[in-house]
């Protein structure tokens, strides 16, 4: 439970379970609402498992695309963030911290994690090297949803 | 930042809990920065705080979760409930909206939380005395039937806030040393140092602070 970052934070396996559980529920019942789709995202992203990691990306740039309420979007964008970042993808991470900071330049939760994706990649001995691939631009279509949001 | 991150015997997880804009973010930034956020927009679902206190000669790291108040993110911030040793409710005493959500603020830390964990009730914005829409002796009548502990605070004047901070680890201290709150037991939000691996590994490595 030491963690130095957010990037660095788990999900404790009891709440993943919970959360999986509850989330198939509402699946069974129809569509799940937002809420608990990111709240399942949200446990997803802290998994130790790689591949649960990637499940709640996907529900969140799903809820990004989908959902309407310009507060809800800068969750997923800022969680998208620190999902891509745990999985190594930091040109990923880096591009969505950078849309969350173009919108709110000021904030100093996403100015904290741009600064422990860097140190990260820091870390991982990344920082320098030309990361600016692919990733960035399959970004460009998201961005533009988060920037139409905001008017 | 420069001090020995690891040189700690135990950390104690906390949250802070309470309605939209009553000031939960400035109050960690005031106690973990030691300085006022004018502008802070809502937090982003969870937010991470540390500082390191001393307790009787112990060094503590505290370990802050500031969940946002927001509704519709409440099963998230819900989760985060469980294994903390310390849960800040507050309120802002020039909102009596945030105070009457109290009731429903307390039975989520109680039914959340174990029977250990320090609940400290905050009145925010103590600076705004004009404002003010909530008595003082209200809310300490509220706290004292509920068995909290209470203080009112200023995250922008920094009025209170280390106490605050301090008492509830100063409780959750008490609660160790006097057996009640048992380090073997799940979720007690409290780990001792002998189980930090990180803490082992930077021994006698980098710690020369002369």
């Amino acid at each position: 439970m030491d963690y130095g970052t957010i990037l660095e934070e788990r999900t404790n396996p009891a709440v993943l379970m919970n959360a999986r559980e509850q989330y198939m529920r509402q699946c069974a019942r129809g569509d799940p609402s937002a809420a608990s789709t990111f709240a399942f995202a949200h446990a997803m992203i802290g998994s130790k498992n790689k591949l649960d990691v990637k499940e709640g990306i996907v529900c969140l740039e799903k809820l990004l695309r989908d959902d309407e309420d310009r507060t809800s979007k800068r969750n997923y964008v800022y969680y998208l963030a620190v999902a891509h970042a745990r999985i190594k993808q930091y040109d990923l991470a880096l591009g969505y911290i950078d849309v969350l900071l173009d919108a709110e330049g000021d904030n100093q939760q996403a100015k904290t994690l741009k600064e422990s994706i860097k140190s990260a990649m820091t870390h991982d001995g990344l920082i320098g090297a030309a990361i600016v691939g692919g990733g960035a631009l399959a970004l460009a279509g998201l961005v533009a949803i988060f920037s139409m949001s905001r008017k | 930042m420069t001090a020995a991150p690891y040189n700690y015997s135990y950390i104690f997880k906390y949250i802070i809990i309470g309605d939209m804009g009553v000031g939960k973010s400035c109050l960690l930034h005031q106690f973990t920065e030691k300085k006022f956020m004018a502008d802070c927009p809502h937090t982003i679902g969870v937010e991470f705080g540390t500082r390191i206190i001393e307790v009787s000669g112990q060094k503590i790291k505290l370990q802050i979760w500031d969940t946002a108040g927001q509704e519709r993110f409440r099963a998230v911030t819900r989760s985060y409930y469980r294994g903390a040793a310390g849960a800040l409710m507050v309120y802002d005493i020039t909102r009596r909206s945030t105070y009457n959500h109290l009731s429903s603020w307390l039975a989520d830390a109680k039914s959340l939380t174990n029977p250990n964990t320090a609940i400290f009730l905050i009145g925010n914005k103590a600076d705004l005395e004009d404002q003010r829409d909530v008595p003082y002796e209200e809310a300490k009548a509220f706290a004292e039937e509920n068995g909290l502990t209470f203080l009112e605070c200023s995250a922008k004047t920094g009025s209170n806030v280390e106490d605050a901070f301090l008492e509830t680890a100063k409780q959750i201290y008490q609660n160790i040393q006097d057996g009640s709150l048992d380090l073997n037991a799940a979720d007690t939000g409290v780990q001792p140092k002998q189980n930090l691996p990180r803490a082992a590994e930077n021994n006698g490595k980098k710690d020369c602070n002369c």
